[in-house]
């Protein structure tokens, strides 16, 4: 299960960020997230280290912490894609999936004349559609 | 120079794209972007699809005349300098926008030349069906990029029934068309800036356009690595 997404501008912005747990844990999945982005950056400035991934938007497992697993993307413009997911065996494919879609559902929110760049998406279209990716996320893969 | 079409209630030009697509035209531009998105009410756009939408290229060229006509002409009529940093401004908000979405789907770039390659290859010929004709660098950070014949100007003319139909005096006239000409590339600019910088390359452009309908682009870019 997803419990967090955010999405993070190209200076660490936070330009959404949104967790889907009942529990009273939302700092604790910030705090997460955040620490995510020096994981990004190092694996942005080190390519070495991603070896075969070398370039590639879909960044990989970015490290396990707790319970959680956290997942990575990266644009071309420099905005980064977080996942937090309590599911241990994931499928890659999955994961990239729900980042293609997280993906076209941010450009198509950033797309609206009305949204500033660089400032929170706050489009109510963005946080349903988010949460219906978020809802399917792992659905495909179970037929 | 522009055809008027009956522009009178546009206050805002953007909203052109209200027009149905591809209706005026056979000639059809593949758009499925901003100004395609400015097209569509939300509930019609498919979702989690690749969107695929067209929107006449007609369309395009009269939203650029009117724009331009419209800043020029009506709300900043005494000051073109003014009038031509809105449409640039219109321009790389459009740009930033729309690399963003052609962008999607490929693996990030490495240097600069490679995104300034994108540029020229994927990204003109998704907005101008082509690709740009000559790429120059001085390896310095400045770029020309060349196309010998910009589509976006292809079909412009000057006014027959010019005002001044008194004063025949050609380099007049020519000097007229010129700058009626380069206040319709203020908006092109402003794409390519505004892509450009959402690539993280931040850069002023400049177009030059003394051998229509070729058009060359000068982009000066400020980083240090050059």
């Amino acid at each position: 299960m997803i419990v967090c997404v955010a999405v993070v501008g190209h200076q660490n912005n936070p330009l959404y960020i949104q967790s889907f747990t009942e529990a009273d844990d939302a700092l604790k999945l910030h705090h997460i997230v955040h620490c995510s982005l020096d994981v990004v950056d190092e694996r942005v400035n080190n390519p070495k280290k991603s070896g075969p991934m070398l370039n590639e938007t879909f960044l990989g497992l970015l490290y396990p912490i707790e319970n959680y697993k956290v997942y990575g993307y990266l644009t071309n413009t420099k905005v980064k894609f977080i996942l937090v997911s309590t599911d241990l065996d994931v499928k890659d494919a999955d994961v990239r999936n729900f980042f293609r879609r997280f993906h076209a559902a941010y450009v198509d929110a950033v797309s609206n004349p009305f949204h500033v760049p660089g400032k929170k998406i706050t489009s109510r279209t963005f946080a349903e559609r988010v949460s219906t990716i978020v809802r399917s996320f792992g659905l495909s893969s179970a037929g | 120079m522009r055809e008027e079409i009956n522009s009178s209630k546009w206050h805002r030009p953007v909203i052109v794209g209200c027009m149905k697509e591809s209706s005026l035209s056979n000639r059809k531009l593949r758009y499925p972007t901003t100004l395609g998105y400015w097209a569509l009410p939300t509930f019609e756009r498919d979702r989690d699809r690749e969107m695929v939408r067209e929107v006449s290229e007609s369309c395009i060229d009269s939203l650029l005349t009117e724009m331009v006509a419209c800043y020029s002409n009506r709300f900043y009529a005494n000051k073109p300098e003014l009038a031509a940093r809105r449409i640039e401004a219109i321009g790389y908000q459009v740009g930033h926008q729309l690399s963003e979405r052609y962008t999607m789907e490929r693996p990030r770039f490495s240097d600069h030349l490679e995104a300034i390659k994108f540029i020229c290859k994927d990204f003109w010929s998704e907005l101008f069906k082509k690709q740009i004709d000559n790429l120059k660098t001085n390896h310095r950070g400045t770029f020309v990029l060349q196309d010998n014949k910009f589509r976006w100007l292809a079909r412009m003319s000057v006014d027959p029934s010019a005002d001044n139909v008194e004063d025949n005096s050609s380099p007049t006239a020519e000097n007229k068309a010129a700058q009626a000409m380069s206040m319709h590339l203020y908006f092109p600019c402003g794409i390519i800036r505004g892509a450009l910088s959402n690539l993280g390359i931040p850069c002023t452009v400049s177009a030059d356009i003394s051998s229509l309908p070729a058009c060359v682009y000068l982009s000066f870019l400020y980083s240090n690595e050059f």
